[in-house]
């Protein structure tokens, strides 16, 4: 039913404009832009692209590479999630709090880790080469495999995330109905998975997403996938038409799981009646206890305890860190803040923009809400290069968009167009479970329209909103693929920097600067701990 | 089945709040109702029944097997009981005839034998035509009766139903009420059934536990907790009720500030105490005692008039709203009942 003030439609149609100018508009125009009279080839780049056998190699390659990631994380993610939730494993509030480490390591960092550790100077490496009968170096080797794990590695957090939520918030007594007649492993299979299932494949979506538009992991172990080629096409044979139409696959791609992910988070059969704050009904693991702690032990020293741990090494002492801060050093401390500060604008105005069109949502018909849902996880379909060759299409040019796009706002800009779609989300679900009788209460009282909203609902939703700021402001700082294409000359953020310097063999400065960035993204979410006692959580 | 009984129970849920010494039977057959205000620890009593909660102290006895004590608990699964619960936790992703399969697909039928139990409790609560139905097509009434479905089709040695009506509207409920009365006495399987309502107790229940503050206040029939309520909060729970101190005259008559009471429980040694007193136990009559007019409120059929006397309320039921600030005067034509254990002030 539709229970939405003239100031809720008002606000949420401005926010929903801005979000159309920022995240939607660019890419619409690039592929536009394609069929324009004065383009020089029009749908003949389509067809020249498309239909080379390259292409399908090329497409083939990529899904591979991000089904196999999104299979590991499923694979891992899922069982992980359950026994930390669900379970009584030992220390599973501590595994709990710090799996998705991960996620805020930039994906070519993880790759940078463990190729350090696969090297000639630890025995991982040239034993892996002697079982594989290598001569070269083992990730060149398989470049599509590592490509997977790497991505797997950088991304399974996504699922666990995503599932721990569904499975934390789900009534209990969904499972207790059934303890009376049914075995625990038809009960873990047939209802508590099963509702858990939206959450489950949400996260698979993300991984999916991550995967398949990432250019920093396939860049470094070599991998031909589609963002790369996008990538090549626009900055190396300087071919926009090219480089969009090579964009095409990789869009349609992205857009079946978030067409499937959509279709089914809308059925009713899958959604739980309601989230209970009950605490989820505790699974004694009996003589699994052990191989269970194992597992979880081993999964987190091989996914955050040795990459980490390589790169504590490398960085060594605090010399690193002030050689890479230094102006006598590298100097990396104004693109450290320069990275700070456009992440945070970007979550800022991603969060501003998503709490009007959340609560326009939240407020309207079923078939408004979940349209203005849809369109705010479209953007997630376009991969970085996208991102990146849609912004520039649609800014460079003379005028007030030559001022946009030779400032650091262009870069703001690009990391709202990717990110933005997790905020919308992680307000939007915070304020679909605001009842609009508290709002309404106010109204009766004669409390005015934006106090209502302000004083109300958005403090209702103020946790929702605070895990979408971390979650924008982490992925703006380590985002790389589309600062590459935009970034403006004379702005330089931090992953740029690292990028540059790990070609270049200064692994102690690339690592002190790596973990000075993961630093930087822990302290938000150390502060929103601290504040509210509660973990990162989106739904 | 078997009778349940329960003994000493206590577990502690919360650092404020604890169940206590909670001891009742139920016998084969029966369908006992917990009763109490919300938070005073029936449906932590039940879910300690389930086995979905453990105990501190005492013993939960199904027949002769003990399934709750010190040292000792049977898992939910293996106690042969089943629970509607008061959400009902009907599963979204199931269509009905699912809901039930699911649960029976561990009993060891045979897949005829299965569908043949499952069709047969479709068709006991009226929902064979609505077998595929999943859970959000169905309406609130059907719903209540799937969920009572998935739990007798296991046929369990004794049904524990948590507040299931409790969002049902009074006709539903009402129509439900019945049936679920209905099915109990045809089956003849026991029932543990948890509620705030006192209508609901009164008109479902063999018998009736009265709860509060975690601990057991009055067990009994009906027609004894409301009649002979054993303190001053089961007949203020029950109910309208009046309660004034009352003085032994002679024989089973007390005097109290409506006059003369007869009391026939006053035979325990008691020369004084608090007595309860049923508003339809009072009458306006000319040789009863002066009474000022406070209100009036319409119960269908009949007013319910709360008048003063000495600075005390009562309750009285009359044909027709006396005006507020006039004078009537009242008579105890029927019973009271001499209330155990209760020094505080009278008053309703």
């Amino acid at each position: 039913m539709s229970r939405r003030s003239k100031s809720v439609v008002i606000s949420g149609s401005v926010a929903m404009g801005a979000f159309f100018l920022i995240c939607l508009l660019p890419v619409a125009y690039m592929f536009f832009a394609t069929f324009e009279s004065d383009s020089e080839i029009g749908f003949d780049a389509y067809k020249k692209v498309l239909f080379q056998a390259r292409q399908w190699t090329l497409l083939w390659q990529t899904a591979v590479v991000a089904l196999s990631a999104v299979a590991l994380s499923l694979l891992f993610g899922v069982p992980f999630a359950y026994l930390t939730v669900k379970s009584d494993l030992p220390l599973r509030r501590f595994f709990g709090s710090i799996y998705f480490i991960p996620l805020i390591v930039p994906p070519y960092m993880i790759v940078f880790s463990w190729d350090r550790i696969l090297s000639e100077r630890f025995p991982l490496g040239p034993w892996l080469k002697e079982m594989f009968e290598l001569k070269g170096a083992l990730i060149g080797a398989f470049p599509l495999t590592a490509a997977s794990i790497f991505l797997f590695l950088s991304y399974f957090p996504l699922v666990i995330l995503l599932t721990r939520s569904a499975l934390s918030t789900q009534d209990p007594s969904f499972e207790e109905a059934g303890v009376f007649s049914v075995s625990e492993k038809r009960l873990r299979r047939g209802v508590t998975l099963r509702l858990a299932l939206p959450g489950i494949v949400t996260g698979a979506t993300f991984v999916f997403i991550f995967a398949l538009s990432n250019y920093g992991v396939p860049n470094m172990v070599q991998a031909n996938v589609y963002a790369l080629e996008v990538f090549y096409q626009f900055k190396t044979a300087y071919d926009q038409d090219a480089a969009t139409a090579s964009a095409v696959p990789l869009v349609l791609l992205a857009l079946i799981p978030i067409l499937f992910q959509r279709i089914l988070e809308g059925g009713r059969r899958y959604s739980s009646p309601r989230i209970t704050n009950r605490e989820p009904r505790i699974v004694p693991l009996g003589r699994w206890r052990i191989p269970a702690l194992l597992f979880v032990t081993v999964f987190l020293i091989v996914t955050v305890g040795i990459p980490i741990g390589m790169l504590l090494w490398l960085a060594g002492g605090i010399s690193s860190y002030r050689g890479a801060l230094d102006v006598e050093g590298l100097g990396a401390l104004p693109d450290l803040l320069s990275s700070l500060k456009y992440a945070a604008a970007a979550a800022t105005v991603a969060v501003i923009i998503g709490a009007f069109m959340g609560i326009l949502a939240a407020r309207s018909r079923k078939l408004v809400s979940g349209s203005i849902d849809f369109l705010s996880m479209l953007p997630f379909a376009f991969p970085a290069g996208v991102v990146g060759i849609g912004l520039i299409r649609l800014w460079n040019r003379p005028g007030i968009f030559d001022v946009v796009y030779t400032s650091s706002a262009i870069l703001i800009i690009g990391f709202l167009c990717r990110f933005a779609p997790f905020a919308f989300r992680a307000v939007g679900a915070g304020l679909k479970r605001v009842d609009p009788a508290f709002e309404e209460a106010a109204e009766v009282a004669g409390v005015g329209a934006f106090r209502r909203l302000f004083g109300v609902s958005f403090r209702m939703a103020l946790s929702g909103m605070s895990c979408a700021w971390i979650i924008v402001f982490i992925l703006g700082l380590g985002e790389l693929g589309m600062s590459r294409l935009v970034s403006p000359p004379g702005i330089q953020t931090m992953p740029l920097r690292i990028f540059s310097l790990i070609h270049w063999q200064y692994d102690n400065y690339v690592a002190a600067l790596c973990l000075l960035l993961v630093g930087a993204a822990l302290l938000p979410l150390v502060l929103f701990y601290l504040a509210t006692g509660k973990k990162l959580e989106i739904r | 089945m078997a009778r349940l009984e329960l003994s000493q129970v206590k577990r502690k849920i919360s650092p404020r709040f604890m169940v206590e010494d909670v001891s009742f039977v139920v016998d084969a057959g029966a369908l006992t109702v917990l009763l109490g205000p919300s938070g005073c620890g029936k449906s932590s009593t039940l879910r300690m029944i389930a086995g979905l909660d453990k105990i501190d102290a005492g013993k939960i006895q199904m027949g002769e097997r003990t399934v709750s004590a010190e040292g000792i608990h049977v898992s939910p699964g293996e106690r042969n009981v089943s629970m509607v619960f008061q959400n009902l936790a009907l599963w979204p992703h199931m269509r009905a005839v699912k809901q039930l399969r699911f649960v029976l697909k561990g009993a060891g039928l045979a897949r005829k034998d299965r569908e043949t139990r499952i069709a047969r409790y479709l068709d006991m609560v009226g929902l064979s035509d609505r077998r595929r139905s999943y859970p959000h097509q169905l309406s609130g009434g059907e719903l209540q009766r799937l969920a009572l479905a998935r739990a007798l089709v296991v046929e369990p040695s004794l049904v524990l139903l948590d507040e299931p009506l409790s969002a049902a509207d009074r006709s539903l409920r009402g129509r439900l009420q019945k049936e679920i009365r209905s099915i109990q006495k045809q089956l003849e399987i026991p029932m543990v059934y948890v509620t705030h309502d006192q209508e609901e107790a009164l008109a479902l229940a063999d018998r009736i536990v009265v709860m509060q503050g975690g601990r057991v206040e009055q067990i009994g029939t009906p027609r004894d907790v409301y009649e002979r309520p054993k303190n001053r909060f089961v007949a203020t729970f029950l109910g309208s009720n009046n309660v004034l101190q009352g003085t032994k005259r002679e024989g089973d008559f007390f005097d109290t500030v409506l006059g003369p009471v007869v009391c026939p429980a006053g035979d325990n040694g008691l020369t004084s105490g608090l007595l309860s007193l049923r508003p339809e136990a009072l009458s306006v009559h000319e040789d009863g005692v002066e009474c000022v007019v406070e209100a009036s409120t319409y119960q269908g059929g009949r007013w319910l008039t709360t008048v003063s006397r000495e600075g005390q309320y009562f309750m009285v039921f009359s044909a027709v709203a006396p005006d507020a600030g006039s004078r009537i005067r009242l008579q105890a034509v029927g019973e009271g009942f001499l209330l155990q254990g209760d020094e505080d002030g009278p008053g309703t």
